[in-house]
């Protein structure tokens, strides 16, 4: 794939998403002028973009949505959710396309009846377009409209064979794998075409090794281009009608533009995507997502240039343009590069800018670049940094020893918080390569939102805040799922319909607000709806018909601790099971998602006014702080996040009823658990003397285990349990320690009672 | 049989090739393998032969004795090859 292949791909996702962000925008804007033609401009140019890899099929299709939005422009149709509906289809199409290209090099073979069939549909909603004449005005359009490109590769082959217009007919053939026991020779075949005027062969799938070939299976295409009589062509093909497609070659397709047109083409188009940016930047009074729109707008223009071939164009708008100006400079570069282009155009080569494809001295290329590297490469970086804070560790340890010893190791020390400082710094910035932002996982949000509104029948504005927070590659991935039940749930159930809004003095359009945002070392998440909220009462009822608790232990649940109860496993409060968020399962999925990421999941709900869904998550997962613990003699480590306190109690705070003990904290009663006899280790004998507890809290459950003592806090990479272990129950995996023991970490939440 | 070995090692295409030279065909190229075929007496290879050569990635010594072949034939191969 050439470079203008790859630009092509990469910006025709960009406009995709940018034209589905602008359609959702405009179904709720109503038809603000301003926002039609920011749809308009984004279909606009990705037809350009099409026309210029040569895609036809595809240019057909956006110009017949093209052609709508002119109409939904100029007033002669109203914007209607079927409309958008269809355009969203449009895009769903060129994005599935694009994926093709870029996996093939082209479009699948069924590209032109597709793009054909979609167009017709757009068209039937013009003036004047109902569908019984939309095959007609396919006819008359204005592209070489739905001709495979495997025939414009012909007929440009072809072409100084070509005299004057006569009529061609393309011709496919693709024998069946049996068809030489037929007695076929579907070589022979085209040889009786007359007015042949090119030929191709190729194989339908590629040839096994020669040693696997069956000689005898034919597995070929074979297509032709013919100046001949329709009826003759048949006649040919006669006994194979099933295995061959014969077909008019439209004018248009012979009068497909010559490459020496192209580099006017490039100019307009590369000129177009640079106003749009412009357009972009020039929007005012836009604070929000603004530096993400700032950073895909001088991305974008980069990439239109150098696909253009404005290499020198390129380079000086990225040497004056850093990634953190703000909009107004980066404004003011864009109209610059505008115009050396407008220059450049009006008075070809004589201007400094050069022309497209003109060889330049790339020896002084600015020093900033992105580079694309493999996630793999990413992961051996942040398991050796990881490695390194072991060797690290074990240093510390080592330096310890020594000054036990009596030895003098200030020296020694002084070396070794530097090396401290030098590795904790070199892990983060190792971490901080997997760091990306959440954008990427909100930009699905509004069309999920749209489409399970439009099924449901309710009106539902999504808002979405800190796009730009980041966080592990790992994380954001994972974050998907749990986010795309939370928001499913919050249409399904947690929003009224508009009549019921309107009943309770609610605007009809309800609001969900998706947002991240960092607190400390944690990365928040948080779905608010401004629905119903959830009824503990309901919840309660609920719970007692699945039995997911026995009803003494339901009747002493505060309301709050209640409405925790939808992340159980098997809950669902919808009055009917609903296709769109599932059977109950939904919030279960939830909690599960978030606890592997080590993150928790909390719920805040008020009767009538809405319900927040709130994720607490690590930034990255390959680091974790552990405290260490020692039991029975032996050592633990304990999640940090998953000890609320530690407390030092003396024997008279602790209270024994029946066989257990407890102590009161904070007015609550927390029961006790040793360690050691949960892990079958001696106790420790000593009586009378204060004992120390860490407090634990997860999942509503609180309990104290008893320890004998802290040893350390340290930040480790956490490996899961392996081999043997694999399966066993109660640890969340080991450590290496400083020493060379390895440490076995507890999973709080499977030995809480 | 048309498919016969030359004294050095080229295969030749002689005469008309039909369906059953394919096998042969192929048996040939797997027992020397980059052996180089000569098809400047065949006439009518057909579809089946055809297949082998292009499985076999094996561009014919030529020109090919089959007139309708070599005119289109090696526009196919130049292209294939351009595409590669």
């Amino acid at each position: 794939m050439n470079e203008l292949h790859a630009q092509f791909v990469i910006e025709a996702r960009e406009l995709v998403r940018q034209a589905t962000d602008d359609l959702i925008a405009l179904e709720q804007d109503g038809s603000a002028p301003a926002r039609i033609d920011r749809v308009f401009r984004a279909f606009h140019t990705l037809k350009g973009s099409a026309g210029v890899v040569e895609l036809p099929a595809m240019t057909l299709l956006l110009h017949a949505a093209e052609d709508l939005l002119t109409a939904v422009r100029g007033g002669k149709v109203a914007v209607s959710a079927d409309i958008i509906d269809l355009s969203l289809a449009c895009l769903d199409q060129v994005s599935r396309w694009v994926d093709d290209f870029d996996a093939a090099a082209a479009l699948p073979a069924d590209a032109g009846d597709t793009g054909r069939m979609l167009a017709e549909r757009m068209r039937a909603f013009l003036p004047g377009g109902a569908s019984a004449t939309a095959p007609a005005a396919t006819h008359e359009a204005p592209v070489a409209a739905g001709v495979a490109d495997w025939v414009l590769r012909l007929i440009e082959q072809a072409r100084d064979k070509i005299v004057g217009s006569p009529a061609l007919y393309s011709i496919s053939y693709e024998p069946i794998p049996g068809c030489f026991f037929n007695g076929d020779d579907p070589v022979d075949l085209m040889r009786q075409i007359p007015g042949l005027l090119a030929f191709h062969i190729e194989p339908r799938s590629p040839f096994p090794p020669l040693a696997e070939m069956d000689p005898f299976a034919c597995n070929l295409r074979l297509q032709a281009i013919a100046a001949a009589d329709r009826a003759d062509l048949a006649k040919i093909f006669r006994m194979v009608p099933d295995q061959v497609r014969i077909e008019p070659v439209p004018a248009e397709a012979l009068s497909a533009p010559a490459t020496d047109g192209k580099s006017d083409d490039n100019v307009a188009l590369v000129r177009a995507i640079l106003e749009a940016q412009a357009e972009l930047l020039r929007m005012p009074g836009r604070t929000e997502g603004l530096a993400g729109c700032i950073g895909a707008a001088r991305r974008v223009a980069l990439n239109a240039l150098r696909a253009g071939g404005f290499v020198q164009l390129a380079d000086d708008l990225e040497r004056n343009a850093p990634i953190t100006l703000d909009s107004a400079g980066l404004l003011a570069l864009i109209e610059q590069a505008a115009a050396r282009l407008d220059a450049a155009a009006a008075a070809g080569k004589d201007s400094g800018v050069e022309a497209p494809d003109t060889a330049t001295d790339r020896s002084d290329k600015p020093a900033e670049r992105t580079l694309r590297i493999s996630e793999d490469k990413i992961d051996a970086l942040v398991n050796l940094a990881g490695e390194l804070i072991v060797a690290k560790n074990t240093l510390a340890h080592s330096v310890k020893a020594l000054d036990g010893q009596g030895g003098n190791v200030d020296l020694l020390r002084r070396d070794q918080d530097a090396i401290d400082r030098l590795a904790v710094e070199l892990h983060d910035n190792i971490l901080r390569l997997r760091m990306i932002s959440v954008a990427q996982v909100f930009r699905s949000f509004p069309r999920l939102v749209r489409d399970v509104a439009r099924q449901l029948n309710k009106q539902v504005t999504l808002i979405t805040h800190g796009e730009n927070t980041e966080a592990d590659k790992t994380i954001v991935d994972r974050l998907f799922e749990p986010l795309v039940h939370l928001v499913r749930n919050a249409v399904d159930h947690g929003v009224e319909t508009a009549e019921q809004r309107r009943a309770t003095g609610k605007p009809e359009a309800a609001t969900i607000t998706i947002q991240a945002s960092h607190s400390g070392d944690r990365f928040l998440v948080e779905v608010s709806d401004d629905g119903r909220g959830i009824d503990p009462a309901t919840v309660r009822r609920r719970a007692a018909e699945r039995q997911l608790l026995p009803d003494d232990e339901l009747a002493a649940l505060s309301d709050e601790q209640v409405i925790d109860l939808i992340f159980a496993a098997g809950f669902s409060t919808a009055e009917t099971i609903s296709d769109v968020s599932g059977r109950g399962i939904g919030m279960d999925v939830v909690r599960t998602a978030v606890e592997r990421m080590g993150g928790r999941v909390t719920v805040a709900s008020k009767v009538g006014a809405g319900t927040t869904v709130r994720l607490d998550l690590p930034m990255t997962i390959a680091m974790s702080l552990i405290m260490v613990v020692e039991a029975g003699g032996q050592a633990f480590g304990v999640a940090m996040d998953a000890v609320s306190e530690t407390v030092r109690l003396p024997p008279d705070r602790i209270s024994r009823i029946k066989n257990n003990e407890g102590f009161v904290l904070h007015d609550q009663v927390v029961p006790i658990v040793s360690l050691a006899d949960l892990m079958k280790l001696p106790p420790r004998p000593a009586e009378g003397v204060s004992r120390l507890f860490i407090v634990a809290e997860t999942g509503g459950r609180i309990a104290a285990f008893e320890i004998d003592a802290i040893r350390d806090r340290v930040e480790v990479v956490l490996k899961p349990m392996q081999g043997l272990l694999a399966g066993a129950r109660g640890y969340a995996g080991t450590t290496l320690l400083g020493d060379g023991q390895v440490l076995l970490v507890l999973d709080v939440k499977e030995i809480m009672p | 049989m048309t498919v016969r070995r030359a004294a050095d090692g080229t295969i030749l295409l002689v005469g008309p090739c039909p369906v059953d030279d394919a096998e042969p065909l192929l048996q040939g190229l797997l027992e020397a393998s980059g052996a180089s075929v000569d098809w400047t007496k065949c006439q009518k290879p057909h579809t089946a032969v055809l297949q082998v050569l292009m499985a076999a990635g094996v561009v014919p010594v030529g020109p090919c004795g089959d007139v309708w072949i070599e005119e289109w034939w090696r526009g196919n191969d130049r292209e294939t090859q351009g595409q590669g």
